[in-house]
Order: C-alpha cells, then sequence, then structure tokens
C-alpha cells in the first residue's frame, strides 16, 4: 500500500523539489506531484487526490505555515499526515508549526535517511489505532 | 550676506558706535595721533570681522560642498548601482539554479546506469551459484555493457564537477555586492550623522519584527546575523518536539 502513496511536495525551488522527488522515488514511493507555493497547492489538495504532504514553510505567496493551518481548517483535509521540510530554525517557530498540528519537522540540509525515518513514522503512527 | 555675518554685525554695533565716537571726538579736538590711532583700529576691528564672515561662508560652502557630493553619491547608489546589485544577485540566483538542475539532470541520467550494473551483477552472481552457471557471452554481454555504461558515468562525473564552476563566478558577483553594500551603509552612516539623527534610533526601527515576517518565515540560519534561541540540527529538533510531546 505504501508505494501506492500520493504525495504532494511543496517548495518554490524547484531544486529542492527535485531532490525531494529523486529521494522519495528512491524510498519506493513513485506517485509524487509538486507545487512551488501553498496558494498552487492547497486547490490541489482539495482535488482529494494526496495522501501525504510535504512542505517548505518560507516561500512568496502562501508560506508553508499558512498552509498547514489551511489544510488543518478543512475539515476534508484536516486529517492528512503533514511533513514541514525547512530551514526554519527558530526554537518557537517549531513549537508553533507543532502547535499548528505538523506531523513532523526535518531541518535542512537533511540526509535522505532523515527523510526516511521522518516519513515512515508518520506512517507508523497512521497505521496504528487510535489510543 | 548671510545670516551670521549679519548677525555678527548686530553684536558689534555698540563697539562700532563707540570706536566711530571716539574718532569724532579727536576729529573735533584736533588730535591727529588720535584720529589716526582710532582709525587703524577700526579699520584692525573691521577686517577682523570681514575675515570671521569669510571663514563661516567657506565652512558653509565646505558643508555643502559635502552634501551635495553625499547626495550625488546615494543618487547614484539609489539610481545605478543598487539596480545594479538586483541584477546582479538574480544573476547569482540563474547561476545556482542553473548548476543545481544540471547536476540534478546528470545524477538522473547515472543513477538507472548504475542500477542497471548493479542488477545484472546480481543476476550473473546468482546464476553463477546456480547449477546452470552463466554461459560465455552472458558475461561477455555483461561486461561490455557495464563498462559502456561506466564510461558514460565517468563522463557525467566529469560534467558534475565542471557544474561546479558557478560557485567561482557567483562568489565573484556576491563579493561585488558585499562592496557595495559596504559603501551605502557608509553613505547612509553619514547621512545619519549630518542630518543631526541618532543611528541608535534607525537601529531599534529596524529590528522590529511582525507577525507577517514570523508567519512568513526568517530562512536559514545565518551565524552572526540570526538572533534568538535556533536549534542547530535535526538531534535538537527531535528533542524539542519530544519535549512537547510528539
Amino acid at each position: 500500500m505504501s508505494a501506492e502513496i500520493k504525495f504532494l511536495v511543496v517548495d518554490d525551488f524547484s531544486t529542492m523539489r527535485r531532490i525531494v522527488k529523486n529521494l522519495l522515488h528512491d524510498l519506493g514511493y513513485k506517485n509524487v506531484s509538486e507545487a512551488d507555493d501553498g496558494n498552487t497547492a492547497l486547490p490541489m489538495l482539495k482535488t482529494g487526490k494526496f495522501d501525504f504532504l510535504i512542505t517548505d514553510w518560507n516561500m512568496p505567496g502562501m508560506p508553508g505555515l499558512d498552509l498547514l493551518k489551511n489544510v488543518r481548517a478543512d475539515a476534508a483535509l484536516a486529517g492528512m499526515p503533514v511533513l514541514m521540510l525547512t530551514a526554519e530554525a527558530k526554537r518557537e517557530q517549531i513549537v508553533e508549526a507543532a502547535q499548528a498540528g505538523v506531523n513532523g519537522y526535518v531541518i535542512k540540509p537533511f540526509t535522505a535517511a532523515t527523510l526516511k525515518e521522518k516519513i515512515d513514522k508518520i506512517l507508523a503512527a497512521r497505521a496504528q489505532p487510535a489510543a | 550676506m548671510n545670516a551670521t555675518a549679519v548677525s555678527q554685525f548686530h553684536a558689534r554695533r555698540e563697539h562700532y558706535a563707540a570706536q566711530l565716537a571716539a574718532l569724532g571726538e579727536a576729529l573735533q579736538r584736533d588730535d591727529e595721533h588720535a584720529f589716526h590711532t582710532q582709525l587703524r583700529e577700526l579699520a584692525a576691528d573691521h577686517e577682523r570681522g570681514a575675515m570671521q564672515d569669510l571663514r563661516q561662508i567657506t565652512d558653509d560652502l565646505q558643508a555643502a560642498l559635502e552634501r551635495f557630493r553625499l547626495d550625488s553619491r546615494l543618487d547614484d547608489l539609489a539610481t545605478r548601482e543598487v539596480p545594479d546589485a538586483r541584477a546582479r544577485l538574480e544573476h547569482v540566483m540563474r547561476l545556482t539554479d542553473d548548476a543545481a538542475h544540471t547536476t540534478l539532470d546528470l545524477v538522473e541520467q547515472s543513477c538507472p546506469i548504475a542500477d542497471r550494473a548493479a542488477t545484472g551483477a546480481g543476476e550473473l552472481l546468482e546464476a553463477w551459484n546456480s547449477p546452470r552457471r552463466p554461459s560465455r557471452n552472458q558475461v561477455r554481454g555483461y561486461l561490455d555493457e557495464t563498462r559502456a555504461g561506466l564510461g558514460q558515468v565517468r563522463e557525467k562525473l566529469s560534467q558534475v564537477l565542471l557544474a561546479q564552476g558557478y560557485q567561482d563566478l557567483s562568489g565573484q558577483i556576491l563579493r561585488g555586492v558585499m562592496k557595495l553594500v559596504d559603501e551605502l551603509e557608509v553613505a547612509l552612516t553619514h547621512m545619519v550623522r549630518i542630518s543631526g539623527g541618532s543611528l541608535g534610533a534607525l537601529a531599534a526601527g529596524s529590528r522590529a519584527v511582525s507577525a507577517e515576517d514570523a508567519s512568513r518565515g526568517f530562512g536559514p540560519v545565518v551565524p552572526g546575523v540570526t538572533h534568538g534561541a535556533t536549534v542547530s540540527g535535526q538531534t535538537d529538533v527531535d528533542a524539542l518536539l519530544s519535549d512537547l510531546g510528539m
């Protein structure tokens, strides 16, 4: 099932989108789409075609934190796993993202192993019945 | 005559009046010696005052020239060099973007070749360990394909190497922009000083961070520039999230 997961990767830099897409491919996830900021990503998410969101924070247009808040505020999307993949390193920001309901936070620069570990952890938590 | 010269005349009016009275008195007394002495004093005083006025005018002129020089330099910076710097930074963005995409292209082209070599070697090894060993043709076919593939990978790695040349170009452009920022800083500091403003107030104003900024993000940590508590890496992030119960 997990190889079928549909990812949406949101980052304003096309090189970073390509890097993440390549890493996801290496992890066996072939179904990866891209968006360059929250304004582009949100309508794509609302089509209901995606299972997992990986987003940068600092983007022109709608930043990642606002995208996360919008996702959590939308009844149809509220349960979607969201991994923040960002260079934002202030402690208060990480706390804010956690309070907004992020499922994982990977700081740039990152390794393939870290990305895999966080995705696996989020998917494992999803697979477990709610406590 | 400027305002300073006029006010100096007013300040010295009583002194001139006293000197003229003494001069008139000497004339009436028909005291030639006293008259000439008074006249010389009056002329010397007047000359001193004129010199003072001239010095003041020279100082004012020098300050005006300095302001004019600064104004025209700032004008030049604002109208020509700052837009130039923006274009240079945009060029750096393009250079880094192109280099990254070139590298990604080459890596994406190399990965399937490496995958094919690894898969072929695995299949060959598996066949080698089975009762029916691979034929000479199978081994030769694999070796031929792998040699050609590794040649391609080697060529692509050389291109990856060359693609890093952007660092030299972008470094030189960034250094030029840094020089401009230095000059802009000096000019602005000078301007604030001659306009009698306070640099402290200026700095305090620029430090204010709006909620909008915070929501948008601050970008990567820059050593010596980023303020406030930051995490040093993924281990720190994990520890913080763990403390928050995640």
